[in-house]
């Protein structure tokens, strides 16, 4: 047998129902400031996360803004292949002389130069020309 | 007040016996504390798992729609390089045609 001293107040033998109430309130009232860490911990964890989330929808904003850009892009080579594609008809027909020769130098050479809109106006121009070489 | 012990050498089943009390006990003890907990803070921890819930989902779908974006914006730049390429060797071509060059 060992006997341990304690420094705990020794209960009334008399009152047990008291005597376990008052246990069950002091250990809840020790559990207590477990929540409160438990709420700290979780609004960290809010703080933490809603950082994140910012940051992928920065990181999915710059993806769109580079996306729109390559479409643009994109857009504007098709644009140029076409032209390319006039131009080759136009030279197979082999009427190709003086004038017409320079200007379409000149466009080949300018064409990474030239806005879209001058890009569409000179792609309509070929096009007519073709039609009327081939009507 | 005396604690007095008098058996000091536990057998293995009393041991799980105990290990199983303590869990059982503690599992009660914070259904209990959760509950007793005065009500704003009861309240704060039960909207900000929710707010934590919430923003796990936003997270999963933004990543998933990064994945996508990443995806998608590799695929364009190569498409776009395939096509300057393209267009250059026919541009060249064309120029070499007509009797110039780049």
């Amino acid at each position: 047998m060992r006997i341990i001293n304690t420094n705990l107040n020794d209960v009334d033998r008399n009152n047990l129902d008291i005597e376990k109430i008052k246990i069950g309130e002091k250990i809840i009232e020790s559990v207590t400031p477990l929540l409160e860490d438990s709420y700290s911990e979780k609004s960290d964890r809010t703080k933490r996360m809603i950082k994140e989330v910012n940051q992928t929808k920065q990181k999915v904003t710059e993806n769109k803004d580079v996306i729109r850009k390559l479409m643009k892009k994109y857009e504007r080579e098709k644009k140029i292949g076409r032209i390319l594609s006039e131009i080759s008809k136009i030279i197979s027909s082999g009427s190709v002389r003086g004038h017409m020769k320079n200007e379409l130098i000149i466009l080949l050479k300018t064409l990474d130069k030239i806005t879209d809109s001058k890009l569409e106006s000179h792609l309509s121009q070929l096009q007519r020309s073709v039609r009327k070489r081939f009507a | 007040m005396r604690i007095i012990k008098t058996h000091f050498n536990k057998s293995l089943e009393q041991k799980v016996r105990n290990k199983d009390l303590i869990s059982n006990v503690m599992e009660r003890l914070f259904v209990i504390c959760k509950e007793n907990a005065n009500q704003e803070l009861k309240g704060k921890i039960d909207s900000t798992s929710g707010r934590i819930e919430e923003l796990s989902k936003k997270k999963r779908k933004l990543q998933q729609l990064l994945e996508s974006a990443t995806e998608a914006k590799k695929d364009l730049a190569e498409k776009v390089e395939d096509l300057e390429n393209l267009n250059f060797s026919k541009r060249s071509q064309l120029l070499e045609e007509l009797g110039s060059e780049l």
